[in-house]
């Protein structure tokens, strides 16, 4: 989401994720090097001396010349963390969200949630005359779901409650085809 | 509603990844003697890195105020990632001689309370946007699976969305809007009872 005072812009919710997790490691990073260093810096300043573990660190890095290996394994390890970093700027992610056919303005912007996709595909499982117990996962145009029988005739339930499932997804106005597999597992039976 | 910052997130990772691929490539040409440090007035390969650089050698300071800054950017950084929430438009009701404030907050929560009284609402939680002549709304609804879709959307347009216009004024502009699902729970609490005799 983005900062929205005043106004928004036309997609508020169907957006891709935002990169929290490498923002607040490096963040983390920086925020932990930072401390080291100045910690280490002003103790320098105050005693003459370098503080352990600082230390045994500078010593390491007197004994080393440029040409040593541990230079160019330095550089490679920082080299991939700039290169998964970038990948995590690149690489999109996947929405959380699919929009639906709006109803309540025009061009308006109404998204269900993956979660209360699957949400409806549960509600319907459990309509089925002999589910137990259903639960459902939901991506980007497909959704799996799962049921749980006493019951011994699997095939026959296993059509019901796709076309229930397919029937509750077809209701919803999604702005394309999803499409609902269920598997069902009997229940004293072993998978 | 809250309002995080995505662009800002992704600019900080560019520039953060850009630095060490300079570092990176720096350090790279130094160790294969493609380059020489610009500190040392005998830069030939097999050098100390170290021994005669300002690293060890009175720049204690200096590293205390980059370290410094390290924290203080560490923590905006850790701060910014932090989902704020947005603070409440101020709506101006014009008319003739007078002229009225009114703070959008105050109509966003009677649209929550109206949206929650609706039997396919769980639960509401609205925020509105925009100046009074062109309003906006942004909304996240959680939704009960058991209702209807489309059902609980016309009574949204009719509890939430016309009222809102009537007491504004004007048409909303821009509706953004998210519909949350409440999960049922995953075990039918009388499920042997509902089993038919002929399956059961």
């Amino acid at each position: 989401m983005s900062k929205t005072s005043g106004r928004h812009p036309r997609h508020f919710f169907y957006r891709r994720p935002s990169r929290v997790v490498p923002n607040a490691l490096v963040a983390l990073v920086l925020l932990v090097a930072g401390g080291l260093v100045s910690w280490a810096a002003i103790a320098r300043l105050s005693t003459g001396t370098w503080q352990e573990p600082v230390g045994s660190w500078v010593t390491a890095l007197r004994s080393l010349r440029w040409q040593d290996t541990a230079v160019l394994w330095a550089a490679g390890a920082l080299a991939l963390i700039g290169v998964v970093l970038l990948l995590c700027v690149l690489v999109p992610g996947r929405r959380h969200n699919q929009l639906v056919t709006p109803a309540l303005a025009d061009g308006a912007e109404e998204t269900l949630t993956l979660g209360a996709l699957s949400a409806y595909v549960e509600s319907a499982l459990q309509q089925v005359d002999g589910v137990h117990q259903a639960s459902a996962r939901s991506r980007a145009g497909a959704v799996r779901a799962s049921v749980r029988t006493p019951l011994r005739d699997r095939d026959a339930l296993g059509k019901q409650a796709t076309a229930a499932a397919q029937a509750a997804v077809d209701r919803l106005p999604l702005g394309r085809r999803t499409k609902v597999s269920v598997t069902v597992d009997v229940e004293g039976e072993s998978a | 509603m809250i309002a995080t910052h995505g662009v800002r997130q992704r600019v900080l990772l560019v520039v953060t990844a850009v630095l060490l691929l300079v570092v990176a490539a720096a350090l790279a040409l130094l160790s294969l003697g493609q380059a020489r440090p610009l500190w040392s007035q005998a830069p030939a390969a097999g050098d100390l890195v170290l021994v005669d650089s300002p690293w060890v050698n009175g720049w204690s300071i200096a590293l205390a105020v980059a370290g410094g800054l390290g924290v203080v950017l560490g923590l905006w950084w850790l701060l910014s990632l932090l989902p704020r929430r947005a603070k409440p438009v101020e709506y101006r009701f014009a008319d003739g001689s007078s002229v009225s404030r009114m703070d959008s907050g105050v109509l966003a929560q009677e649209l929550e309370r109206s949206a929650q009284d609706q039997a396919g609402i769980e639960s509401a939680r609205v925020r509105l946007t925009g100046s009074r002549d062109k309003p906006g709304m942004v909304a996240r609804f959680t939704v009960r699976p058991e209702e209807d879709f489309e059902a609980v959307r016309e009574s949204l347009v009719t509890e939430v969305i016309r009222p809102a216009e009537a007491m504004l004024g004007a048409p909303l502009t821009q509706v953004n809007v998210e519909y949350v699902g409440t999960r049922p729970d995953k075990v039918k609490p009388n499920a042997d009872l509902e089993l038919s005799p002929e399956r059961a």
